[in-house]
């Protein structure tokens, strides 16, 4: 490897702003993102809580040809990204001391029962038919 | 820099009254990025990923310290279900075993 390319303006932009990218990303990782904004109701204090997932993926590339005939460059570049919240409690904290208040996501715990249930029922099923064969 | 790392952050407290709530959490994260120089041009990729779940609120009073954790409980039955799909084959061809045995 060579050194000319690090001395390239357009090429040091863009590994500086590719390394910027995933620095952000780590900011973005915050608390605030899990508990949510107080809500005052009365007398208590609400908090929503929440699990949160980030995925991001970057690919770039960069040419810079200073040859005879005059600079002579391109710039190419993709991405994609995922920010998944979901709810896990409500914290409520009260004069008299902090209560946990879980949210049950009926959709996911049906499907994860329903695919349970469809697991189950095959091994059921194959148990039958080696013990009667 | 590369790789998997698993932090413990906590947040700004909360007061109420004369007690103090410190939301804690726990956050896991993968990154992988490389970068290729040559003498004229360069190309890279990574990718980043990051789970953050709530753990505990911490209540500090004049009596003292209490820690309150947060349980997902969404998470919890699925981990149930996936260790009860786990256990089941082998329950069952043990059984299948044993019963074939002492029907010979």
């Amino acid at each position: 490897m060579s050194e000319p390319a690090a001395g390239n303006p357009l090429i040091e932009n863009s590994l500086n702003e590719f390394f910027a990218t995933f620095e952000r990303a780590q900011s973005s990782a915050s608390i605030d993102n899990v508990y949510g904004q107080p809500i005052t109701y009365g007398e208590s204090i609400i908090v929503p809580v929440a699990s949160v997932s980030q995925f991001f993926g970057v690919g770039l590339g960069v040419g810079a040809n200073q040859a005879a005939g005059g600079p002579n460059s391109g710039l190419g570049g993709g991405g994609t990204a995922r920010v998944k919240a979901r709810p896990v409690a409500l914290a409520e904290i009260m004069p008299e001391g902090v209560d946990i208040h879980p949210v049950i996501d009926e959709n996911r715990a049906l499907t994860a029962g329903l695919l349970f249930a469809a697991w189950a029922v095959f091994w059921a099923t194959r148990t039958l038919i080696k013990l009667f064969k | 820099m590369n790789g998997f790392k698993r932090e413990i952050i906590q947040g700004q407290p909360l007061r109420a009254g004369e007690r103090e709530i410190v939301p804690e959490a726990e956050v896991w994260s993968l990154q992988a990025k490389q970068i290729g120089l040559k003498e004229n041009n360069a190309s890279g990729g990574g990718a980043w990923w990051s789970w953050s779940r709530p753990t505990a609120l911490i209540e500090r009073g004049p009596d003292g310290a209490r820690r309150v954790r947060v349980n997902d409980v969404n998470l919890q039955f699925e981990i149930a279900l996936l260790v009860a799909a786990s256990v089941l084959p082998l329950v069952l061809t043990i059984f299948t075993h044993w019963a074939n045995r002492s029907t010979d």
